[in-house]
């Protein structure tokens, strides 16, 4: 599975890695929505975990220039962040979040449960 | 609105009105003094004028006794003139004057014929032979005198007994009787003598009489002689005689009504010579009148009281209008009175409330609010000094306006929800507007507006308010960014810890020694404490900031209730309880935001885990009752201390023997979930022992749920 992590803190970038390669995802990393356009103009990942709060572009922006390429247009998108006002739900879900998750209250393991769930059953 | 304040002028007036009232006062006093003064005088005269009249009367009542007889004199003396005169016929003539039957028995008439003293025995002789009256057998001229004329009584007519026995009385032996004659002789008339008393004559005799004598002549034509001339042909005298009481007195006794009311004194001379007077007169009345009869003056004074009807009334009527001029003037007096002292109310109630306006003038002026009240089309009458600072426009601008002129930046719906609630509902209005000032900016304010409802619920006035938010909002925005923020970045490291954590507890990292697991347990435990620390701030954050939101949909309690049941279970670690659930089965969707429910039941069932002991059984009860859903959940914990029960949903605070019994607990959850109920349209209590156990039970209604 291809995993598109969209994350600035560096010791969450460093979890993911770990978690991520244990599982055997095909795992890049982007620290911001910039950079993690790039990425997506040249690799197509099977589902993006989208942090919100990042320099540069955020991830609301990431969101919508994402959801404006007929392209990446069906790719998931799983929010995980700690902004867990409704408001930042709502406006995420708004602009085509699949998924909302809050960091603080699971688990990695759990992470990637809400993970699996969003890609479609095939073989990996 | 401007509020006119006529302090100055209503002092003044106030002034005037006492003077006027003091003025009128006086003016109806003086003008009552010269009307009772003149009503006096008035019947004063009138009354003097009466009594007048009436002692006028009396005097001619006097008189007409006094020419009647007089008159009789003419005929007697034209009898005696004009043929032989003798006894018989001298009765006759007396009877057929008819004075009998107007004076009866009060008047007595004499002829005295002049002889020569050589004469009288012939004189006697000749009347004793003609005269068949018994009286004239002994007739005899007396007192004897020497005098060379003498003037026998020769006829008499009288009921008088001593008087009859003066027949054959010489008058001219009595100097009364001889000035009369001489005044009458030299005057040709009927003259009146002096009191004649018949003492002198008849002996004992308390008797007196008045006696008017008129000369007799031979000869009719003597009569248009002078009297000089006319002695010649005197023969005699006819005489009347009346007696003081009679000539006097008669009318009095007489017509007792006209003189009832009078009392009088005749004096001849100094002497009185009759006087009249009832018993029991108050005579307040006096008047002295001459009277002249037939040559002699008398002098009457009358005295008088008013008893007649007329007399009486007007005798009354300075008294009458005395009183009611009195009463005028009492009622006048009295009604000034009054009138000033209810103005002077007046004045102070005005002067309070002028008071009371001006303070709340003052008050609305001063407010930092906008106000501004307007006719029920929202023309402007009046706007306070803040209205400038937050509209950016001068009074004058604003006054006649519509405040569309900072305002209408709404969509129409909102101003039709708006006119509906002030004119159809007329109730107040209230909402968040957005508004532009006069240099551009825009801002944000809380606008109420009320109606102001007239005598038949008619709209008069709409008072509006607003208050400039868009400070507070600007505030609100940064506190929540902030808040957001901040969470972030605090849940951020944790999350890490967290995620790492589960990774090495989970054995990813390599298998741990038993004492490893332990600790790492231990710093798991204590990393998620701090997450729920920073989540419950989070939550009074949003709670004080009004920003938690409900998200409600219908919610399956049921699963909800298990599937919080069963993480506290997992949670529970090494302790023990039991935890018991009692639910219908049929409980129906409810309409509630379920992550904030979630966090009710888990705190509440928390609570009941940290605070009980060890294989101690807490209990959840749900039930149905009159469309709430009420949930039950009890502990056979610490309690609550009596002293504390009244604080425990406050903001971070504990109970004593709970802090006693576990350290950990931020004093925000009771907080938290009382405000998630409230806000959901339900309630909650609680019922407490110390060392036997807590219930709270709280409702959450079934057909809808409040939103915030």
């Amino acid at each position: 599975m291809k995993v598109l992590v969209v994350e600035d803190d560096s010791f969450l970038v460093n979890a993911y890695r770990i978690k991520f390669g244990r599982l055997g995802y095909e795992t890049k990393m982007a620290v911001d929505g910039e950079s993690a356009l790039k990425i997506l103009s040249e690799w197509t990942p099977d589902v993006v975990i989208l942090d919100l709060v990042m320099p540069k572009m955020d991830g609301y922006e990431f969101l919508e220039k994402m959801r404006a390429v007929p392209e990446y247009k069906n790719i998931p998108v799983l929010v995980s962040t700690n902004l867990g006002q409704p408001e930042d739900v709502d406006r995420a879900k708004e602009l085509g979040a699949n998924n909302y998750v809050i960091k603080g209250n699971l688990s990695l393991s759990d992470l990637v449960n809400k993970l699996e769930e969003l890609i479609p059953k095939k073989s990996t | 609105m401007r509020i006119r304040l006529g302090r100055f002028g209503s002092d003044i007036k106030i002034t005037k009105s006492y003077l006027l009232a003091i003025f009128s006062v006086i003016i109806l006093f003086l003008g009552s003094v010269v009307v009772w003064n003149y009503v006096n005088d008035t019947a004063k005269s009138e009354r003097a004028e009466d009594f007048e009249s009436l002692t006028e009367d009396q005097i001619n009542s006097f008189k007409k006794i006094a020419d009647e007889a007089v008159n009789f004199l003419y005929d007697l003396r034209g009898g005696i003139t004009l043929g032989e005169m003798n006894g018989t016929k001298w009765r006759n003539f007396m009877f057929a004057s008819g004075l009998e039957q107007r004076y009866p028995g009060i008047m007595s008439f004499s002829y005295e014929e002049i002889i020569n003293k050589q004469d009288e025995t012939s004189f006697v002789d000749k009347l004793k032979k003609e005269e068949t009256a018994l009286a004239y057998s002994s007739y005899v001229i007396f007192p004897s005198s020497s005098n060379a004329q003498k003037y026998p009584i020769k006829y008499l007519y009288t009921y008088d007994q001593d008087l009859s026995l003066l027949l054959g009385y010489d008058v001219g032996t009595s100097e009364i009787q001889l000035a009369a004659i001489r005044e009458a002789v030299l005057n040709g008339t009927p003259y009146m003598t002096t009191l004649f008393s018949l003492g002198n004559v008849v002996q004992n005799s308390q008797k007196s009489d008045y006696v008017i004598t008129l000369p007799v002549y031979s000869n009719v034509l003597a009569l248009e002689l002078s009297p000089s001339e006319r002695q010649k042909f005197l023969v005699g005298f006819v005489n009347v005689w009346i007696k003081p009481e009679s000539l006097f007195g008669y009318v009095a006794k007489d017509n007792s009504g006209l003189v009832s009311n009078l009392a009088y004194s005749v004096k001849d001379g100094d002497k009185e010579v009759f006087s009249y007077q009832q018993d029991k007169v108050n005579l307040s009345l006096k008047t002295s009148k001459e009277i002249n009869i037939y040559g002699r003056d008398f002098t009457v004074d009358f005295s008088g009281v008013k008893t007649d009807v007329i007399s009486s009334l007007i005798d009354n009527l300075p008294t009458y209008a005395f009183i009611v001029l009195l009463l005028m003037n009492l009622l006048w007096d009295l009604t000034m009175l009054g009138m000033i002292v209810a103005r002077k109310r007046a004045q102070r109630a005005a002067d309070l409330a002028t008071k009371d306006l001006i303070k709340f003038k003052q008050a609305v002026d001063g407010v930092s609010d906008l106000v501004i009240i307007t006719d029920p089309d929202a023309k402007i009458l009046y706007a306070n000094n803040a209205s400038k600072k937050i509209t950016g426009y001068d009074k004058k601008e604003i006054i006649g306006k519509n405040p569309s002129l900072w305002g209408k930046r709404m969509d129409t719906d909102f101003y039709e929800h708006f006119w509906k609630t002030l004119k159809v509902d007329k109730k107040v209005f209230n909402g968040e507007v957005t508004n532009k000032r006069k240099n551009g900016e825009v801002y944000e304010a809380e606008l109420s507006v009320w109606p102001i409802l007239g005598e038949k619920k008619e709209l008069i006035y709409l008072v509006g308010i607003e208050r400039d938010i868009s400070k507070t909002k600007a505030v609100e925005r940064m506190k929540t960014e902030f808040i957001s923020l901040a969470s972030h970045q605090l849940r951020t490291p944790l999350s890490a810890v967290k995620w790492f954590g589960k990774m090495l507890a989970d054995g990813e990292a390599g298998p741990l020694s038993k004492t490893q697991a332990e600790y790492l347990n231990k710093i798991n435990e204590s990393n998620e404490r701090e997450i729920q620390l920073v989540n419950s701030l989070l939550n009074v954050s949003r709670i004080e900031s009004g920003k938690i939101k409900l998200s409600p949909k219908p919610t399956d309690i049921r699963s909800l209730v298990e599937a919080t049941v069963s993480d506290v279970r997992v949670g529970l670690n090494n302790k023990k309880r039991k935890i018991l659930v009692d639910m219908p089965k049929d409980i129906p969707l409810v309409e509630v935001d379920p992550d904030l429910m979630r966090h009710v039941y888990m705190n509440l069932l928390m609570n009941a885990v940290n605070y009980s002991d060890e294989n101690d059984s807490i209990k959840i009860d749900i039930s149905l009752k009159d469309g709430e859903m009420i949930t039950k959940i009890s502990d056979t914990g610490i309690g609550i201390p009596a002293a504390e029960k009244t604080r425990i949903f406050e903001k971070f605070f504990r109970g004593s023997n709970a802090l006693k019994k576990e350290t950990d607990g931020s004093g925000l959850g009771l907080y938290l979930t009382k405000t998630i109920i409230e806000s959901s349209g339900g309630k909650i209590w609680f019922e407490s022992k110390e060392n036997m156990g807590t219930t709270f039970w709280f409702t959450i209604p079934i057909e809808s749920g409040k939103m915030i």
